[in-house]
């Protein structure tokens, strides 16, 4: 693992952008862009996902000035994707009378996503595997698959999975323990 | 129903090498398209530049909070200014001696301003600056003049540095001879406006001078000046009420020293006259006391008088004349000096005992103690002795008034005022034409 140097990491660089430093902010942008994109794209449409992506570092641009180095930047700016998807979760739901809060173990898949149906051209591309996982990742709760992306995504830990999404720890852990179950029983043939 | 997953397969999951995690990997290889890579990156580029650096906004702490600095500095430069404009006020207001420009010169200085001012406008229409041609022959500067010559305005002198008295003389001459068939108004007020000017002496002409080249430092100077005037005016007025106030000070003063002599000479007064009383009071009891005795006396001898009444009888005596003859002894006073000069009326025989009276009274007062014996020879001296003088010889007397006057002076010297009262009463009845003496009046009055 290549450790960054203090001034190369996230927070120094969200620092030298605050000074008005801006390729501090695309060194930022460049490092984060592919996992946040990954994280809306795994939970919403891509044109949603587009959307929300632009949405949350626009939103990270307003607020530079008032950044204090409180917590993980990586947290930080999860936080605000956290919140950007559960309002575009509430406003669907307004239009679809869809609750978002289910029942974590409820069983009942939520299809929020588009499913590989409506993505020929990506599960064309892979294997039978990576796409039968992909399926089972569409497959899972909201709660579950945001905290398996957050986790496989960004790498958080527990403490910071439940600080982004706002619950709490064993909650977290309970969440990544049904995803990485039926994720595992959705791939058993493959294994 | 799901059943809860394997301890091991998630702390391999957590640990990074889990077969899912690697398939995950494969699977998410897609990015953002790049014309959301160029939006995002175009406007952090676009509001690191716009924006000033938030260190900097963090090191100026005034930067956004200008106000206060701001009204700061304002307030300062304000109180300095108006600190200095005063000092300087008061400075010049303190200058001794600023020449005075009078009423007239003002004037003047107004009119020449004003026809500064007409110089100043364009030229005036030709009828208006006839008649003011016929009249106005004041000497114009050069500048003036050539406007004059141009245009026709009579311009009045503004500047009067080129001018000299011998000009001036000049001009009022021709102003003099110059007909007098419609003058205007505005044209007699600036000939005699000059006239003033020529009459002048040198320092009100330089002054005018000094006013027309350099009009707001004269003006200054006039401010000043009336500045001064005023103040005087006032501190004038300030010593007048002053003075005034100090007389009236001075006036209260005295009246209270007045009123407190008063109040001591009226209590000295009541102190007198308190002191007066209780001697009075104090001789009447003694007056009263005597009396009570006499009057035990008289009884006594009134009982013993009628014992020896039978034996009067048989000498040819009155019982009652002896009673009469002994009861004024009893009750008389003891003194009564020159009682016998005044008749004493009936029924005040026993104020004004007869002299021959005062002879019996120490036998009456001794009374008491004496015998039957002696007694009897009282009564036997008593009716040998001469009888008293019949009343009217008071009336025909011409010195019964003023003896009379004597008999009440010496009662009121002896406090006996209600006898005096009394007896100045008889006198009166008896001589209804007599004035009161004013020692006497103002004695009883005073008694009253």
């Amino acid at each position: 693992m290549i450790t960054q140097p203090e001034s190369d990491t996230d927070e120094a660089l969200m620092l030298r952008y605050r000074a008005g430093d801006a390729t501090a902010f695309e060194r930022l942008y460049a490092r984060h862009k592919g996992p946040l994109f990954r994280y809306f794209k795994r939970q919403c449409e891509a044109m949603v996902a587009e959307e929300l992506f632009q949405d949350v570092w626009m939103r990270l641009v307003k607020a530079r000035a008032t950044y204090k180095v409180e917590a993980k930047f990586t947290t930080y700016l999860y936080r605000i994707a956290h919140n950007r998807l559960v309002d575009h979760y509430r406003s669907r739901d307004r239009r679809k009378e869809v609750s978002l809060e289910t029942e974590e173990d409820s069983g009942q898949p939520l299809d929020p996503v588009a499913s590989a149906a409506q993505q020929p051209d990506a599960v064309a591309a892979r294997t039978e595997q990576v796409a039968q996982f992909a399926v089972a990742l569409a497959a899972l709760p909201a709660e579950q698959r945001e905290a398996f992306v957050l986790r496989e995504e960004s790498g958080l830990s527990l403490d910071e999975i439940a600080a982004t999404t706002d619950v709490g720890r064993e909650t977290t852990k309970s969440r990544l323990r049904y995803a990485v179950s039926r994720l595992r029983a959705a791939m058993k043939e493959y294994q | 129903m799901s059943t809860p997953p394997d301890e091991l397969q998630f702390e391999e999951f957590m640990t990074g090498q889990s077969e899912l995690s690697s398939l995950y990997a494969r699977s998410s290889d897609e990015l953002p398209p790049m014309h959301l890579d160029a939006r995002v990156l175009g406007a952090a580029r676009h509001e690191a530049t716009l924006a000033k650096p938030a260190d900097a906004r963090v090191f100026a702490p005034f930067s956004q909070h200008w106000a206060w600095p701001m009204s700061l500095v304002a307030v300062v430069v304000l109180s300095v200014s108006l600190v200095v404009v005063v000092q300087t006020e008061v400075d010049s207001v303190g200058e001794p001696q600023v020449l005075l420009p009078s009423p007239l010169s003002v004037q003047t200085i107004a009119g020449e301003q004003s026809t500064a001012k007409e110089r100043a406008l364009p030229p005036a229409p030709a009828a208006s600056s006839s008649t003011t041609l016929g009249t106005s022959s004041a000497p114009a500067p050069q500048d003036a003049g050539k406007d004059k010559r141009e245009s026709g305005v009579a311009a009045a002198a503004p500047s009067r540095d080129t001018s000299t008295g011998a000009d001036r003389l000049q001009d009022l001459r021709e102003a003099l001879v110059a007909p007098r068939s419609a003058p205007q108004p505005a044209a007699q007020t600036r000939l005699s406006e000059r006239k003033s000017n020529a009459a002048k002496p040198p320092t009100t002409r330089s002054l005018s001078r000094r006013s027309a080249s350099e009009p707001e430092k004269f003006t200054g100077a006039v401010r000043r000046a009336e500045a001064a005037r005023h103040a005087l005016a006032s501190a004038r007025a300030n010593a007048r009420v002053a003075a005034e106030a100090e007389l009236r000070r001075e006036e209260a003063g005295r009246i209270l020293k007045e009123r407190d002599t008063l109040t001591k000479q009226r209590a000295e007064s009541e102190r007198s006259m308190r002191s007066r009383a209780a001697q009075r009071a104090r001789r009447e009891s003694e007056k009263i006391k005597q009396a009570r005795t006499r009057l035990t006396d008289n009884t006594t001898a009134t009982g013993r008088a009628d014992a020896a009444a039978p034996r009067a009888a048989t000498s040819g005596t009155n019982k009652t004349d002896a009673a009469r003859q002994v009861a004024p002894f009893v009750t008389a006073p003891p003194v009564q000096p020159d009682a016998e000069t005044i008749a004493a009326p009936v029924d005040t025989g026993q104020r004004f005992t007869p002299a021959s009276s005062n002879r019996a009274q120490p036998a009456a007062q001794a009374g008491a103690s004496s015998t039957p014996e002696t007694l009897k020879s009282e009564l036997e001296e008593s009716r040998s002795s001469t009888p008293p003088p019949a009343p009217s010889t008071l009336e025909r007397s011409t010195s019964g008034l003023a003896s009379g006057l004597e008999v009440i002076r010496d009662l009121i010297a002896n406090d006996q005022l209600d006898a005096a009262r009394r007896a100045l009463d008889q006198l009166l009845t008896r001589y209804p034409e007599m004035q009161v003496p004013l020692d006497i009046s103002a004695a009883l009055e005073f008694a009253r």
